[in-house]
């Protein structure tokens, strides 16, 4: 039973009441640096941009036509347990998300037993779902409509497909698995929102081990929602933090994570990639689409993970920001930056990765916690590679060129529309706390 | 299992609803329990909330071009609420965390907004695309509400709220928060009416919303009591009959007199397994769905509302809510009358 209250007790379904420290043993990422760690490490460590011209739909007509599309791999990962037919039925946000799972659960290696062994719990963000499935099913629905010609061939398909909840039921029947789902849509933030509550499930003693993460496709509709607000570079190249930044370009891509209580994965020996030690979350509402100027919200979250994982700003050695190149969001986020980290700002090194791949929406917070653990583990900074002109607002580190240093402290923001804020904080594992 | 020992209970201290049986739980009931064949005066098997009466929507800037689903949340998470709480909110004395619950979101300002892509997207409306945002309708209600705490927007099947309720109750177990606003909500579009159509081609389709608010009492006048774990209900109906049986065995026997709120459509291959899990319940029970439509997300919470109402104007001791989604979960929960 999840919960029952009885004679002046409230029970929750849980293997503990002590607070567990979480530790990630395995993650998997796909963007358009690549498919993998190791292609995603390379790229971000140099530097390198992924941008490319939209192939999978309409963009002659737009401002911008290029993206970080991801060139997808040939083939599935192997032994998924899905039918031929719902392969075949796989949108493209759910074949992110296979790819990326598929790395996270072979490098944390559990066995079959371990993830049978009792209900797998799934924390996923995403802002669009299936939506171009949704696309699909509405042009075709359109014309239906419009020529009175009844034809529904191929539309449940659609609309089952799109469902976000389906992708995420395609993931875990995919490799074996079955749990409760929860699908996080905090626009910008659902990664990093998705990935806290997990973090907080294992904390507090509601499961041993839980997968979770984040995934957004480019579709047609966002791509035109971004364009018609002028929020995308027309250069292509997003220039986060620069004091000529001129907008965002838009990305896809997918990242998942195996967490486990530190208990749990000594017990089964399993390698510890890093901890995962803190999570804020708040509400910006100032504005549907624009951060309060200050980044009160931001200040916020970041504070709140220092609280949770114990540690003062000055121990923090890395930001991956939220960056995303648009005039607003970029002085929001580096004036909260000034006033959390107070006088420690100019030791603390600042990125937005964005620059390599775009803006992944729901997707993002999971993307960017996945290259903050590739960081991380080869102590290296992924470097803002676009930007030439720091803007006079970045009184912090802001890191323009690759470089190595040593990271035992990193932090990930997101913060999305309608004033979702999330900011994650990963260390190095160490045994004693 | 350990289980945690706590001195309060899980009080459901407030609600609200809007359905096409009015803006509040009062028309609600009046059709729930009167009878009201309000699916026999919709020919084109679709039912729709009225217009608000006067006054009925605050006075907000966020409003002005909020979609129809923005607005049926607002208005039932404020009843749920209430003035006092909402004051309490705004002077800092209470941690509010909000769980909003959709299946399909704004479908009438994501159809314009793609039409008008797919026609010009140089002439594609900025002051849409925003409304489009599965969050949009959270962020409006943050912001008429002033809270800063945590907002959650849960993509789920139409059994959502009712997992969204356990996750409250977490929360507030863990002071994370001291009350949780739990809602759902969805809106009524030809093209969503014709998505959920592709699985029961007779079901009538609706929209509305209801809203909880969840906080801890050690003597609440209505109590949430339990909340099943959710379970798969598989693809065919046999698997969902097998699913909403874990449920209610897991929920254990209510009282006799305990009321029965399910989800079962008049018609339709998806309604069979519940209705086939529930076949032996002994007592009175209510069919929502068959007076109000099915309006996916809200559907549940709709339930749930109809339950504290009977619980609070003593038509009932206790409800049992079955919750079955349709390619996600099957839930059960238990409210009931504090004094019993």
């Amino acid at each position: 039973m999840a919960f029952l209250s009885q004679q002046n007790k409230i029970s929750l379904s849980r293997i503990t009441t002590q607070e567990q420290r979480v530790v990630v043993t395995g993650h998997g990422l796909i963007t358009s640096m690549g498919k993998g760690k190791a292609e995603n490490a390379e790229g971000f460590r140099m530097g390198k941009t992924a941008f490319r011209p939209v192939s999978f739909f309409d963009v002659t007509r737009q401002r911008v036509g290029t993206a970080g599309e991801v060139v997808l791999p040939e083939s599935l990962p192997r032994n998924m347990e899905l039918s031929k037919r719902r392969i075949a039925r796989l949108d493209r946000g759910s074949v992110l998300l296979l790819h990326a799972a598929e790395e996270a659960l072979h490098q944390a290696g559990w066995s079959e037993e371990e993830k049978r062994e009792s209900p797998m719990p799934l924390f996923l963000g995403t802002s669009a779902g299936g939506m171009g499935l949704a696309e699909k099913f509405f042009v075709h629905a359109n014309a239906e409509r419009e020529s009175g010609n009844r034809n529904r061939r191929g539309q449940l398909a659609r609309v089952e497909g799109y469902q976000s909840q389906s992708q995420a039921v395609n993931l875990l029947q995919a490799f074996g698995m079955e749990g409760p789902i929860r699908v996080t849509a905090n626009a910008c933030a659902s990664g990093g929102n998705a990935i806290g509550q997990a973090f907080r499930h294992v904390k507090r003693g509601y499961a041993s081990r839980v997968l979770c993460g984040g995934y957004d496709a480019l579709s047609q509709l966002v791509f035109g929602g971004f364009d018609s607000l002028q929020a995308l570079t027309t250069s292509g190249l997003p220039r986060p933090f620069d004091a000529n930044r001129d907008g965002l370009a838009l990305g896809e891509g997918a990242a998942v994570f195996c967490l486990e209580s530190l208990g749990y994965a000594i017990a089964r020996d399993s390698p510890i990639i890093a901890e995962i030690s803190g999570y804020g979350c708040a509400t910006d509402v100032h504005h549907l689409t624009q951060p309060h100027p200050e980044g009160d919200a931001a200040l916020s979250t970041m504070t709140q993970a220092c609280q949770e994982a114990e540690i003062r700003p000055d121990e923090v050695d890395y930001i991956n920001s939220h960056g995303t190149g648009t005039p607003r969001n970029d002085v929001a986020e580096g004036r909260a930056i000034q006033r959390w980290a107070g006088p420690a700002t100019s030791g603390i090194s600042v990125s937005s990765t964005k620059a390599g791949i775009g803006h992944l929406l729901g997707g993002a917070g999971a993307v960017e916690a996945s290259i903050c653990l590739m960081a991380l583990a080869g102590n290296w900074l992924p470097p803002t590679a676009t930007t030439s002109t720091p803007d006079e607002f970045c009184t912090f580190d802001l890191v323009l060129e690759p470089r190595d240093k040593t990271l035992e402290v990193v932090m990930s923001n997101s913060f999305g529309f309608g004033g979702a804020n999330a900011t994650l904080i990963f260390r190095q594992f160490s045994k004693k706390q | 299992m350990r289980k945690q020992r706590q001195a309060d209970k899980i009080a459901i201290a407030g609600w609200g609803a809007v359905s096409p049986a009015g803006w509040d739980c009062a028309g609600l009931m009046k059709a729930a329990l009167g009878g009201d064949d309000m699916l026999a005066v919709s020919p084109e098997r679709t039912l729709s909330v009225p217009p608000p009466p006067d006054g009925r929507m605050p006075r907000s800037p966020r409003l002005r071009r909020a979609s129809p689903i923005s607005r049926f949340l607002i208005a039932a998470a404020l009843d749920a609420m209430g003035d006092e709480r909402v004051q309490a909110l705004k002077s800092g004395d209470t941690r509010l965390d909000i769980i909003v619950n959709v299946l399909n979101g704004s479908t009438s300002y994501c159809a314009r907004f793609f039409s008008e892509v797919l026609n010009d997207p140089s002439m594609a409306s900025p002051i849409i695309f925003p409304e489009t945002v599965f969050n949009a309708p959270a962020s409006h209600l943050a912001a008429v509400l002033g809270s800063t705490g945590l907002n959650e927007t849960i993509v789920g099947d139409s059994a959502q709220f009712v997992a969204s309720l356990e996750a409250g109750i977490r929360r507030l177990t863990d002071r994370d928060c001291d009350g949780c606003l739990i809602v759902a909500a969805e809106e009524q579009h030809w093209v969503s009416s014709r998505e959920r159509k592709l699985y029961d081609r007779d079901v009538v389709t609706s929209e509305g919303s209801a809203a909880v608010y969840l906080e801890k009492s050690p003597a609440p006048e209505i109590e949430l009591a339990a909340v099943t774990d959710p379970f798969f209900p598989g693809g065919g109906k046999g698997d969902r009959e097998t699913a909403i049986r874990k449920a209610r065995a897991q929920l254990g026997n209510a009282s006799p007199e305990a009321v029965l709120i399910d989800g079962c459509h008049q018609f339709g291959p998806t309604s069979d397994g519940e209705k086939a899990a529930w076949s032996d319940w002994p007592g009175r029970r209510i069919h929502l769905k068959q007076i109000l439509g099915d309006s996916m997300a809200a559907s549940s919470a709709w339930s749930v509302v109809a339950g504290c109402e009977m619980l609070a104007n003593h038509q009932a001791g206790e409800c049992v809510i079955s919750a079955v989604g349709g390619n996600q979960q099957v839930l059960c929960t238990r409210i009931k009358r504090g004094d019993l």
